[in-house]
């Protein structure tokens, strides 16, 4: 049995007034929960993602494609391209639609690809007694535009680089994209303000959200808690 | 057996000593305090010390601010309940202080035997209350064993409260290490400790005025060489020790400068039975000082009634022990009842309290721990 329980009460408002809202369809690339205050973003891709294979020799494993978990993609194509496999297991070579590229080595024929820098996840899996991917194979990822809102990302690509508005009220996600209404004008407490990679939030970024009509402005928190320290 | 010589029967001496309660006497009881719930609950809302700050000219924005914040707290109480069984029989007895040649009144007898183990529950209870509010001030936990050492209520840790962050409790509960006073005073410097524990009471809000030591903590503090030599200053009259008895067991010595502060030092010494061991055991431990601060409203104690249902009360037992004895001027609050058995053989007696002491003001007091 509790014998104590401590409630933290909190009646500051993020909104600070003339405030602009915006209905938004809210990505949901997993479970997760954006805390109120959470900068968002418009991501410029599709959560659907057509995978291709150009196969160099008689492989019949297949991919799923999918975006990592706080990352979205860029519009266009993925283009991974195996270099000399063993046995199905070797080194992977993606390049994004910016013709950057990245490697990742997979030690077993059904091991994931994961580019994590890109944030592109190819689950791979067997059909049932299939033949592994081959040296040379290459499996196209193609990411279609898009106009989902996301968490913004600071180091992010494909639009989750660029806030657009703030969440005002806590999210839980879990898999399946939502509807929400999030402030997209207007005075906000920029001490409310959350980035969810839990980076600070800086006068940089309020000058992005200054940039899209949102002002946030330092309001100080004259409350004293029992955490004095 | 009567004979030819004659004896006078002189009154009992029944003990009714008045129970140290010192640090109970400091949590207050309202009519706030009694309440008939599963839970209490509070809120905190603290002040700070956060000064204005100008704007550079008249023309400038206003700086922006909001205070929206406080902490709720919600406890469970600890349950005192017992009971008591008074047999028919032991009317018909002597039963001590009566007479054994007068003829026994029943009624008086058992109005008398109910009141006497309703009246030592009831001092049992107040001072298990006040080991709590001991345990309170010098730990800042409760926690209550029984005979076998067992934990039976707690434990409460009133420390770390806060959902947005743990209140540092190591420096206003200090239990061991740097603070060592030698028994011969040579070693130790108890104006330093006192006076390091005093600022980080005032970094809280608080102002302490009041010292209450152990027996072995006061006489290491006298001895210390360096107390010495602050008390011999001359013609600055830093300390004034004048011992007069304090209400509630504890003895006022005087007062005494430490830093810029002016304290009351208080010495408590008052006892209690351990349930487990037996051991006779100070409320305060003797190389234990606390230091307490004005809080009002900040120490509160709180009583719940005890379950029953109110339409089975015995009626032909009310004359013998009332239901409810809530008074907040006597500072308690417990629950009573008594019925008959239907064998017409025994008087059961029940008294209780859903009783929790609140520290709201948590760090308005401070502990030291002074030596083994």
């Amino acid at each position: 049995m509790t014998l104590i329980t401590a409630t933290a009460n909190d009646l500051g408002e993020l909104a600070l007034g003339d405030n602009v809202f915006q209905n938004v369809t809210l990505q949901s690339p997993g479970s997760d929960e954006y805390a109120a205050g959470t900068i968002m973003a418009r991501k410029d891709v599709s959560d659907t993602i057509a995978v291709a294979y150009t196969r160099a020799g008689s492989s019949t494993f297949t991919a799923v494609a999918s975006s990592q978990k706080r990352k979205t993609l860029k519009a266009g194509a993925y283009i991974c391209t195996a270099g000399t496999m063993s046995t199905g297991a070797g080194v992977w070579t993606c390049a994004d639609p910016d013709g950057n590229t990245e490697t990742f080595t997979t030690l077993a024929a059904t091991d994931n690809i994961i580019f994590s820098g890109m944030g592109l996840i190819l689950t791979v899996s067997d059909p049932g007694g299939g033949t592994d991917f081959d040296t040379s194979d290459v499996i196209t990822a193609t990411v279609a535009a898009d106009g989902d809102v996301v968490i913004y990302d600071p180091d992010g690509t494909g639009g989750a680089q660029t806030p657009i508005g703030v969440l005002q009220y806590a999210v839980t996600v879990a898999g399946t994209d939502l509807a929400a209404n999030i402030i997209t004008g207007g005075r906000v407490n920029k001490n409310r303000l959350v980035i969810d990679d839990t980076t600070t939030v800086t006068d940089v970024h309020v000058q992005l959200l200054k940039q899209v009509g949102i002002f946030a402005v330092d309001q100080d928190d004259l409350s004293f808690l029992n955490n004095y320290a | 057996m009567s004979d030819e010589s004659t004896t006078k029967m002189v009154s009992v001496y029944e003990q009714t000593l008045d129970r140290p309660r010192y640090f109970s006497s400091h949590f207050a009881t309202t009519p706030d305090s009694f309440h008939n719930a599963d839970k209490v609950e509070y809120d905190v809302v603290r002040q700070g010390q956060d000064i204005a700050v100008p704007v550079p000219d008249a023309t400038s924005g206003p700086r922006l601010v909001e205070e929206k914040k406080w902490v709720n707290y919600e406890l469970t109480p600890v349950v005192f309940n017992y009971e008591a069984r008074i047999a028919a029989s032991e009317v018909r007895k002597r039963t001590a202080g009566r007479n054994p040649y007068e003829d026994p009144i029943a009624g008086k007898i058992l109005t008398n035997l109910a009141f006497r183990h309703a009246r030592k529950i009831e001092s049992m209870i107040r001072d298990g209350i006040e080991q709590m509010c001991a345990q309170i001030l010098t730990a800042g936990t409760i926690t209550c064993v029984d005979d076998a050492n067992a934990t039976v209520a707690g434990p409460y840790n009133f420390y770390p409260l806060d959902a947005s962050g743990t209140l540092a409790s190591g420096d206003l509960i200090v239990t061991s290490g740097t603070t060592e006073w030698a028994v011969g005073g040579g070693s130790g410097d108890p104006i330093d400790n006192i006076q390091t524990l005093s600022d980080n009471m005032r970094a809280r809000g608080y102002n302490p005025k009041r010292a209450i030591f152990g027996a072995s903590a006061w006489q290491r503090f006298m001895a210390n060489t360096t107390v010495q030599a602050h008390a011999n200053f001359r013609r600055v009259n830093l300390v004034d020790i004048n011992p007069t008895p304090a209400p509630e067991g504890a003895t006022r010595l005087g007062t005494f400068m430490v830093g810029e502060n002016a304290f009351e030092f208080f010495t408590y010494n008052g006892t209690y039975k351990a349930p487990y061991g037996g051991t006779i055991t100070p409320y305060l431990g003797s190389t234990t000082v606390v230091l307490m601060a004005d809080a009002p409203g900040g120490l509160q104690m709180t009583f719940g009634a005890i379950d029953y249902f109110e339409q089975a009360v015995d009626t032909n037992a009310l004359p013998y022990l009332p239901r409810q004895m809530n008074f907040a001027q006597g500072g308690f609050g417990m629950s009573m009842y008594a019925y008959f058995t239907k064998d017409a053989k025994t008087l059961v007696i029940n008294v209780g309290t859903r009783v929790l002491p609140l520290p709201k003001a948590i760090d308005s007091f401070a502990s030291l721990y002074v030596g083994a």
